[in-house]
């Protein structure tokens, strides 16, 4: 059922942009007697209203059904004219776009003659391209409006709680027994304007009581599949043995035998094995730690309501969820890590989180910190930054909330012991907030020491003091301070939860452990699988502001999504003809999105396509070996095309230049942009990633006879739009280089370069040196 | 005769003048019966609030604790369904003992025959400045579905960000990142850019906000342009470029930058000499030197604010020199200089052609000064390191010198930026220039300075000194917190309603925060930020069908 093709090209003059340059009137004669073209016209200014009413009023009365217009690059007008065509009722991918004038008229402003060969060039490539162009259409998907939180400290809880307000359904979930985090643990925070009770106890309750809000503790995810809109998480709840019908009236931990360090207080006292994590702890119900419970039954029998059941069995459910916002928080860096801090070996050494505790009111110490050693009130104190952050043999990051939580808490304890001694040895004080500045001016006015240096050494003296040895920069020697208790600032780690949910939702974490967002300036919140998004310091060391910030903005993205009933994805993507795949499984290692599976045909492996997790780059078009996987609209028979009419004449001449969409072609455009001049024998093929080359594409260019070729994608690591791409076209090109001496071809023929959008400059010089280098090769 | 419940809030985090156990056993009342408890917006003191209103049958309460922004919502949700009469009084608010019982007195007297009226709520949002803040809010309310205004007062969207060359600490190029959000906040179907205006008047409050916003003329039609250049050609007046800091020229029809959305011409009007060229050439009759400014009412239900900041103005600091040495220039201005599409076409040169070889970066400049500024700008010792990096790469064998106070690399990914950027040879000084003077032969800044390892005078001579300048508060913020009845600190930055837990709303409910308005942010922090605005604007507006009880 082949159709009869009917290509309508424009020529659009850009005002004096292109037609200054470029012969139009010639390049619309040249593409009418290119077979197919019914018709072919100049335009001077093609996205203009008229511009478009010409087109749409073509199709009509022409029976167009391909539409090329040669103007400015697709990056700025595609959108323009896929809409312009579809509101002739034409399909929007059957719309082809020729750039003569970032990669044309721009870049060879003095050489009129050569310009208008390669604008015709162009235009041929265009219409080759135009005439195998099928129409696409926009998947759909269909979105369930629930959404689950992974964590329930203060950024889990914000997001929740924004999310539920905005009218969607939520599953909050942690895996303790009690919502709050860290903050929980906290005495005052750094601002010292509000206690943490206010800002976190208000929202504990309100996540328990919000009828949008499902919570669940002591739960863990176990698995997730599915894509954005359409997620299935497996949760699995671990007991607590306490039924909810709990009164909280601690008849069952006054009877327990059994006494652990407890954690809520940093160990600095105990608690039992059936206990109450914290007061205000939500749920507000008793737990047992069974890994401690000696299952003596004592507690059964004393409970006066009879929540306790021994023998709770875990439980295992399935979530269908629309979204999820990870924000499984951080971990305190342990100082036992760090021997010259000697920390555990001496009493008087304490973390800054151990002071914490001892600083609230209810704590260990009712808010009197004391010596570990002697229950005295400390006359001299030290504390030292960096204790776990700005490595060189370990966590190389600043953890940004030390400086800060280190002002706080000398301010609180000069309230307490005005006449005691502080001394703060720090490396730089960072303090991003600004009313920080405030305090921390303050504090020294109070007499609190700020001394620059770097520790070397932390020893004990006979009567359980402490002997600092400091190199100090202002001194420029060693100094040695007497004190009676050190603080160390601990920094924050990544949390170890997080290394599991990364291998479950599989996003991506930088060197340090921290998950990486989708891009840090413009996508700081989304991750690189859609639907999924990050809150709080799971993301980096940040404080209670950003955390909370984030975590609105995390909201803001589910509410964006739940917007619609209905998600719509482009219709780029790939395709598997089942009859060519041999099942070798090569394309679902390379995706970068898990977004092809493994299917079963009648017995035989084949690949297939998640249709809405695919995001069209094609890598796995370049990686199938059988060519059964195709990127559409990149297909390899459209990229065949172009390359066979770009090669039509003077092929040898040629220099064909393969730039993915996002940064190299880009880089192309903004060398247009900004005037860059570069060899007019360059014809540029655009493809959504590097990673869409095959072996094959490229080999291809040099059978039809290009003097070079140059390959292009974004800068590793983390420029590729698509994770991996420009790994997997380096790999690739690497192999082909290897073996292009076998095929009587020069390697020096082919060229791999990174160049990003910014990168106009890189491209006039590669263009330019692999034009030189043709000359000589010629020579 | 219902009774009533006064429940006071016993929590160690109050700090109030008032002893709250005392006044709950002094408080005697007919039908009413007095509780006290710890955390009584725990999920404990829910429970015992419960129990006491079912044991009591109590038909009204009272809930006296902290602040009741933060609060009063809780104890809403939990009993607006049982009792709809819930009294908050924020102790906070209140100076003694009678003081509370009076107002407690007062309000039992009140009449309980109260009005519940349905809140008007128009669902457009405003949002006031289109820097990257601004878009990224705009955007993302636009997608869950209200319709965006983004009033912009200079001729594009894009702000500071736009003038960057690369950002930190992955040194990508800021427009190539930026470029993109602008065209689609200027294509998007439900976002209208409002360019070249100003805020005239606010009135109204949360859901019904009157805005009333003059645009003013660019002398050419933004409907007929088309962003040809023609006009450009043929225009003969050649002025000074703003964008580029005077560095490079400009026509005085003109567009802001390359990237400009809308990509619309505009005359400056002072400068025009009404040659009309322009007007001739122009073959979509766009050009109308007779326009008029127009006015605007629009009618919002919420509004962002993303003013963004201005930077110090570094002659201020006279022992630097800015504005009488020569070669000493700003971190904006040298952003230009090296910018690939700048005045020297990313050529590191001075004016006078020299290529720039030695460096030297002066932080603090109006921050973390008691004369200027006490706070922190927060973006300028990345942005130093970057630049310094640029350098680096631009000229082999450059020396880069940063002369700073505290080197602060807090972000994600600073930290190994600085390491690897002192590693490669960048130098780092602790301790501010005392001066810089210039040698009249070189016309080169000399750096005065106390070497901090020998403690003695130096004294050494760059090509070019950056001075690092502090962010301030935008001139409008003054005008706009009246106009909306909002609070700035001892700065001018927008004042939060609680700089720790509650840094996106404002004292006024219907507005909302995004990005340096508030205080010194990067550009993640800001994106961050204005994507938090937007939840909190759809969860204003999911409240529309919400009673809510007026007295």
């Amino acid at each position: 059922m082949s159709e009869e093709i009917r290509i309508g090209v424009y020529v659009c003059h850009c005002g004096k942009n292109i037609a200054a340059v470029v012969d139009t009137s010639a390049v619309a004669d040249f593409a009418s007697s290119l077979n197919d073209v019914v018709v072919a016209r100049e335009n001077t200014y093609c996205c203009a209203e008229t511009g478009q009413a010409q087109i749409r009023d073509d199709i009509k009365e022409h029976n167009l059904n391909r539409v090329v217009v040669a103007s400015c690059s697709p990056k700025l007008h595609e959108p323009t004219f896929r809409r312009t065509v579809t509101e002739a009722g034409l399909n929007p991918y059957l719309m082809e776009m020729v750039n003569i004038r970032e990669h044309c008229s721009w870049v060879h402003m003095r050489e009129r003659e050569a310009a208008t060969k390669k604008a015709m060039d162009l235009v041929r490539m265009g219409v080759a391209k135009a005439r195998l162009l099928q129409p696409l259409s926009d998947r759909e998907v269909p979105t369930t409006k629930n959404a689950l939180v992974i964590g329930g400290g203060i950024a889990g809880l914000q997001a929740a709680i924004d999310i539920a307000n905005a009218g969607h359904r939520v599953y909050l979930l942690e895996k303790a027994p009690t919502l709050g985090g860290k903050v929980a643990q906290l005495s005052g925070v750094s601002s010292g304007y509000q206690s943490p009770e206010c800002l976190l106890i208000p929202r504990m309750t309100e996540a328990m009581t919000h009828p949008n809000i499902e919570v669940f503790t002591n739960a863990e995810v176990e698995s997730v599949d599915g894509y954005i809109g359409n997620f299935k998480v497996k949760i699995i709840k671990h007991p607590r043995y306490v039924k909810e019908s709990c009164i909280l009236c601690s008849e069952c931990s006054a009877v327990c035998p059994v006494e652990v360090a407890n954690e809520f207080n940093a160990g600095m006292d105990f608690r039992k094995a059936v206990y109450l994590p914290f007061d205000q702890a939500a749920p507000s119900t008793y737990v047992i730690d069974m890994d401690n419970c000696t299952r003596c039954g004592l507690c059964v029998e004393s409970c006066p309501v009879d929540a306790i059941d021994m023998e709770e069995g875990e439980g295992e459910f399935e979530l269908e969820v629309g979204s999820i916002i990870v924000a499984t928080g951080f971990e305190s860096f342990d100082p036992q890590n760090k021997p010259k801090y000697s920390y555990s070996q001496f009493k008087n050494v304490i973390t800054s989180l151990q002071l914490e505790r001892m600083l609230d009111p209810e704590g260990p110490t009712d808010g009197k910190p004391l010596r570990p050693s002697d229950g005295r009130e400390p006359a001299k104190i030290a504390f030292i930054q960096c204790v776990g952050s700005r490595e060189e043999d370990g966590n190389q990051y600043c953890s940004k909330i030390c400086c800060m939580s280190t002002i706080k808490q000398a301010k609180t304890l000069k309230t307490l012991f005005p006449e005691a001694d502080i001394t703060v040895y720090y490396r730089d004080i960072r303090i991003p907030r600004r009313e920080f500045e405030d305090m921390y001016r303050k504090v020294r006015e109070a007499g609190v020491l700020f001394v620059r240096g770097e520790i070397k050494e932390v020893s004990e003296t006979e009567d359980s003091n402490l002997l600092i040895s400091v190199y100090s920069d202002t001194l420029n020697d060693l100094i040695v301070q007497d004190v009676e208790m050190v603080v160390l600032a601990v920094g924050l780690e990544h949390c170890r939860d997080g290394e599991l949910i990364k291998g479950i939702v599989k996003i991506p974490t930088s060197p340090d452990g921290f998950f990486m967002e989708a891009h840090p300036k413009l996508k700081p919140i989304d991750t690189v699988i859609d639907g999924v998004y990050l809150a709080g310091a799971c993301l980096s060391p940040k404080d209670i502001p950003e955390s909370v910030t984030q975590a609105s903005g995390a909201a803001a993205k589910v509410c964006g999504l739940f917007s619609k009933d209905r998600l719509k994805l482009d219709g780029l993507i790939s395709k598997v003809d089942t009859d060519t795949c041999i099942g070798c499984g090569i394309c679902i290692k390379q995706c970068p999105f898990h977004a092809i599976m493994e299917d079963e045909i009648e017995g035989e492996k084949k690949a297939r396509v998640v249709e809405a997790a695919c995001k069209g780059c094609g890598v796995c078009a370049g990686a199938c070996p059988t060519g059964a996987i195709e990127a559409l609209s990149f297909t390899t028979e459209q990229l065949h095309a172009q390359i066979d009419a770009a090669l039509e004449e003077n092929s040898g001449e040629k220099i064909i230049a393969f730039c993915c969409n996002w940064c190299s072609y880009a880089g192309a455009d903004f060398a247009g942009v900004s005037r860059l001049q570069y060899p007019s024998n360059v014809r540029i093929i655009r493809t959504m990633c590097s990673g869409r080359l095959s072996k094959d594409i490229i080999l291809y260019a040099f059978e039809k006879g290009a003097g070079m070729v140059l390959v292009s994608g974004c800068h590793p690591p983390g420029d590729c739009h698509y994770v991996s791409g420009n790994y997997r076209c380096e790999e690739r090109v690497n192999s082909l280089m290897k073996s292009l001496p076998k095929k009587g071809i020069d390697p020096k023929r082919l060229r791999l370069e990174w160049i990003s959008a910014a990168e106009g400059v890189v491209f006039q010089r590669v263009t330019k040196e692999m034009a030189n280098q043709l000359k000589d090769l010629k020579g | 005769m219902t009774k009533t419940g006064i429940f006071l809030c016993v929590c160690p985090s109050i700090t109030s003048a008032i002893d709250i156990e005392k006044t709950a056993k002094s408080i005697e009342l007919a039908d009413t019966v007095v509780y006290s408890h710890r955390y009584l917006c725990s999920q404990r003191g829910l429970r015992f609030l419960d129990d006491c209103v079912e044991k009591e049958k109590l038909g009204r309460i009272f809930i006296v604790a902290c602040s009741e922004d933060i609060h009063r919502h809780v104890f809403e949700r939990a009993f607006l369904s049982k009792i709809p009469d819930i009294e908050y009084i924020d102790i906070g608010k209140m100076k003694n003992e009678k003081d509370l019982m009076d107002l407690i007195e007062e309000r039992l007297k009140e009449d309980r025959g109260k009005t519940i009226e349905k809140e008007i709520m128009t669902r457009d949002v405003l949002v006031i400045g289109g820097g990257v803040g601004g878009v990224q809010a705009a955007l993302d309310i636009a997608e869950e579905g209200y319709k965006v205004y983004v009033v912009e007062s200079s001729l594009s969207v894009g702000g500071v960000m736009a003038q960057l060359d690369k950002t930190f600490p992955t040194m990508d190029c800021s427009i190539c990142i930026l470029g993109p959000k602008l065209v689609d906040a200027g294509k998007h179907p439900i976002i209208e850019l409002i360019t070249n205006a100003d805020i005239k008047s606010i009135t109204g409050r949360a859901g019904d906000f009157n805005v009333e916003v003059e645009i003013k003329p660019r002398y050419v039609d933004m409907g007929k342009c088309n962003g040809c250049s023609a006009c450009v050609e043929v225009c003969p007046v050649i002025l000074p470029n703003e964008w580029d800091m005077n560095l490079k020229s400009r026509k005085c029809i003109y567009v802001m930058f390359a990237q400009s959305v809308p990509l619309r011409y505009t005359i400056d009007k002072e400068k025009c000499i009404e040659c009309e060229l322009c007007k001739k050439v122009c073959k979509l009759d766009a050009i109308n030197l007779k326009e008029e400014p127009k006015r605007r009412t629009l009618n919002v239900g919420a509004i962002v604010l993303s003013t963004g900041t201005q930077t110090f103005d570094a002659s201020r600091k006279e022992q630097y020199g800015y504005g009488r040495v020569k070669n000493v220039v700003t971190n904006m201005e040298f952003e230009r200089i090296i910018c690939a599409s700048g005045p020297t076409g990313g050529e590191l040169l001075r004016p006078d052609g020299k290529h720039i070889k030695k460096v030297a970066f002066i932080q603090c400049v109006g921050s973390r000064d008691l004369h200027f500024h006490e706070y922190c700008s927060f973006y300028c010792c990345m942005a130093s390191i970057k630049e310094g990096r640029l350098v680096m790469e631009h000229e082999q064998g450059a020396e880069v010198w940063i002369f700073y106070n505290d080197l602060r690399a807090f972000g994600k990914g600073f930290e190994e930026l600085y390491v690897r950027s002192e590693r490669e040879g960048m130098k780092f000084i602790k301790g501010l220039p005392g001066e810089i003077r210039e040698n009249p032969v070189t016309e080169s800044p000399i750096v005065v300075f106390e070497d901090p390892k020998s403690g003695r005078h130096s004294e050494i001579e760059f090509d070019m000194v950056v001075l690092a300048v502090a962010l301030e508060p935008s001139e409008q913020n003054a005008r706009l917190a009246e106009m909306l009845d909002l609070e700035t600190d001892a700065h001018g930055f927008f004042k939060e309603l609680d700089s720790t837990s509650m840094p996106l709303e404002t004292s006024n409910r219907g507005v909302f925060l995004a990005g340096t308005c508030q205080g010194p942010k990067d550009i993640p922090e800001t994106v961050a930020q204005a994507s938090g605005a937007a939840a909190k604007v759809c969860t204003l507006f999911s409240q529309i069908n919400r009673t809510i009880n007026k007295f």
